[in-house]
C-alpha cells in the first residue's frame, strides 16, 4: 500500500504556544488511523495542521508524495483533504441540503453526491429542509460528516465525532463508516472511546502532551498499553513527569 | 386625496432607498463591514453617468451600464487592495477605510467638477405620468425606479438562495473559516460581494440623479443616512425587509413634506428613531442565530 499522508517532524501551535512537538506520522492509502489522547493532547491541532488550517512552525506535510506544507487549507481541500471540524461548525442559517451542497465546493469528482449521502445517512435525509441551527447534536454531526463527504475526500479527518452525543446516536454515526471506507477514503479519526477505537481502527496513534508516544496496529496493541499512553503512565522514557 | 397621493409618491420614492440599501445590507451581512462610503459611492455612480453623458456623448440609458461596470470594478479594487487587508486587522479597521473613502470621493469630485450640479437629463420621461383619476397620478420614471428596485432585490434573492455561488456567499457569511475547508477562497467571495454591492448602489445613484435632475458632490452624506435608515427599519439580513424599509422611509418623508416643506427629512428620522426604540430588530428582522 502506498503512503497517502506523511507528517515529518512537525512542530505546530498557536502564537507563542506550542502544541505539537516533532510529530512523525504516516498513513497508508485506504487506512483508518485513530488518534487517541486526553483533552489538550494536541489531536485537534494535528488534524488542523494536516488540513492546512494551521501552518506548522517546522516540519513538512506530504500528500501522496507531494509536499503540501506551504499550501493553505483551500488548496488542500481541493486536493481531497476534508476536515470535519471540532464542534461540527455547520452553517446555521443554511438548510441541511444547502450545507451539503456547499460541501461540494471542492469541485472534486467522485462517488459522493446528495443522493448517496442521503442513502448512507438516513438521519440526514429526513432533515434536508431544516435549518442547521435547529438540529440536534447527533443530526448536526451527521450533516457535518455528510458535508465533508460531498467534497469527495481522499483523506477524511474526523475530529471528536462522538463528543457530547448519546451512545445510541454515536452508534448510528459509526454505521456509516464502513460505507465511507468502501468508497476509497482514507480516514483519520479522533475518538475518546477505546472500545470503539479498537473496533474500527486499523492503526492507533496515542498523543500525549503534543507528542506521539505510541503507534501500532489495533490488533497488535493491548488496551493496557493504550491506556498507559493516554495517561502518560508506565514505561515511556520520553515523558517526564514533574 | 392629497394624503393618498403623498403616500403613493412615498412608496415610489422608497424604491430608490431600497435599491441603495440592498448593497449596504449585503456587505454588512457577508463581511460585517458597515460601509460608511455607501452614500458617496451612490453619488459617484450618478457622476459617472452624468459625466459620460455630458462629456462623451454616451446615450443616457447606456450610462446606467457604464456606471455599474465602473463602480463595480472599483468595488473589486477597493476590496482586494484595502478591505481584505483591513479585515485582518480587526473589526474597526475596515470601517475606518470606508470612512476614508467617504471623505475622498466628494472632495475629488469637487476638485474635478466643482460643486455645481452635474445634470443628467432624461427628457420627457421625467414628467410623463399615468393619470389614475381623482387627482392621483403615477410618474413613469418613479414607477420604473420601483420596478428596477424590485427587479434588483428579486435577482439578488434568487442569486443568494437558488444558485451555488449564492449559497457559498451565505455560507461564508455564517462561517468564513469553515468554507475554506471546502476549498472556497473567502476573499473571492468578498470580492464578488463588493462588486455586486458597488454595482447596485451605482444603479441606485444613477436613478437618484435622474430623479433629481442632477447631482452634487456632497449629497452622499445624506444618501448614506437614508441607506442606513432603510436597512435598520427593514431589519438586517432580509431583502424584503429592505424593500419595506425603503417604502416606510419614503412614505414618512413624503407625508412629512405634505405637512410642511421643511419636514421630510425630520419625519424620516423620527420614524427611524421610533423603529429603533420599539422594534430594534427592524420590521422584518430575523433573530440572529448563534
Amino acid at each position: 500500500m502506498s503512503t497517502l499522508l506523511r507528517v515529518d517532524s512537525v512542530d505546530a501551535g498557536y502564537g507563542d504556544f506550542q502544541a505539537l512537538f516533532g510529530i512523525d506520522l504516516e498513513v497508508a492509502e485506504g487506512e483508518l488511523l485513530a488518534l487517541v489522547g486526553a483533552n489538550g493532547a494536541g489531536k485537534s491541532t494535528l488534524l488542523k495542521t494536516v488540513a492546512g488550517a494551521l501552518k506548522p512552525f517546522r516540519g513538512t506535510i506530504g500528500l501522496a508524495g507531494e509536499d503540501v506544507t506551504g499550501e493553505p487549507d483551500i488548496r488542500r481541500a481541493r486536493k481531497g483533504v476534508c476536515l470535519v471540524p471540532e464542534g461540527r461548525r455547520l452553517f446555521p442559517s443554511l438548510t441541511v441540503e444547502e450545507n451539503l451542497q456547499v460541501g461540494a465546493a471542492t469541485g472534486r469528482k467522485g462517488p459522493w453526491n446528495l443522493a448517496k449521502v442521503y442513502e448512507a445517512m438516513p438521519l440526514v435525509a429526513d432533515r434536508r429542509t431544516r435549518k442547521a441551527a435547529r438540529l440536534s447534536g447527533g443530526e448536526q454531526q451527521a450533516v457535518a460528516i455528510g458535508r465533508a463527504l460531498m467534497g469527495n475526500p481522499r483523506l477524511l479527518l474526523l475530529d471528536e465525532v462522538s463528543l457530547g452525543l448519546a451512545p445510541l446516536v454515536v452508534d448510528q454515526l459509526y454505521t456509516a463508516l464502513p460505507g465511507i471506507r468502501a468508497e476509497g477514503a482514507t480516514v483519520i479519526l479522533v475518538e475518546q472511546d477505546l472500545n470503539r477505537t479498537f473496533a474500527v481502527a486499523d492503526r492507533i496513534a496515542c498523543v500525549l502532551e503534543g507528542r506521539i508516544v505510541l503507534t501500532g496496529t489495533a490488533a497488535g496493541l493491548t488496551r493496557d498499553q493504550v491506556t498507559a499512553a493516554y495517561f502518560g503512565t508506565g514505561a515511556f522514557p520520553e515523558v517526564k513527569t514533574p | 386625496m392629497t394624503w393618498l397621493n403623498a403616500i403613493l409618491q412615498g412608496v415610489l420614492l422608497g424604491g430608490i432607498f431600497a435599491m441603495a440599501a440592498a448593497g449596504l445590507s449585503l456587505v454588512f451581512g457577508v463581511m460585517r463591514i458597515a460601509n460608511l462610503a455607501h452614500g458617496d459611492l451612490m453619488i459617484l455612480g450618478g457622476y459617472v453617468a452624468s459625466v459620460t453623458a455630458a462629456h462623451y456623448g454616451v446615450p443616457v440609458p447606456v450610462t446606467i451600464v457604464v456606471s455599474m461596470v465602473a463602480v463595480g470594478g472599483l468595488g473589486y479594487l477597493v476590496q482586494r487592495s484595502m478591505l481584505d487587508r483591513a479585515m485582518g486587522l480587526g473589526e474597526l479597521a475596515p470601517m475606518l477605510v470606508t470612512f476614508g473613502i467617504s471623505v475622498i470621493i466628494p472632495n475629488v469630485l469637487v476638485q474635478l467638477f466643482s460643486s455645481d450640479a452635474q445634470p443628467l437629463p432624461i427628457g420627457s420621461l421625467g414628467t410623463a405620468s399615468i393619470d389614475l383619476g381623482g387627482g392621483l397620478a403615477i410618474g413613469w420614471f418613479p414607477l420604473i425606479t420601483v420596478a428596477a428596485a424590485v427587479a434588483v432585490l428579486v435577482s439578488l434573492h434568487l442569486f443568494l438562495f437558488r444558485t451555488q455561488p449564492g449559497r457559498i456567499v451565505r455560507a461564508t457569511s455564517d462561517d468564513r473559516a469553515v468554507v475554506r475547508l471546502m476549498g472556497v477562497d473567502n476573499r473571492r467571495v468578498y470580492a464578488l460581494t463588493s462588486v455586486i454591492a458597488f454595482a447596485t448602489v451605482a444603479l441606485a445613484g444613477v436613478l437618484y440623479t435622474m430623479r433629481q435632475g442632477g447631482v452634487t458632490p456632497f449629497e452622499g452624506q445624506l444618501t448614506v443616512l437614508f441607506a442606513f435608515e432603510t436597512v435598520i427599519i427593514g431589519g438586517l439580513g432580509s431583502l424584503w425587509g429592505t424593500l419595506a424599509g425603503g417604502v416606510v422611509l419614503g412614505v414618512a418623508q413624503s407625508v412629512g413634506a405634505q405637512i410642511s416643506p421643511d419636514l421630510p427629512l425630520l419625519a424620516g428620522h423620527v420614524v427611524f428613531l421610533l423603529v429603533l426604540v420599539f422594534r430594534p430588530q427592524g420590521l422584518f428582522g430575523r433573530s440572529v442565530l448563534a
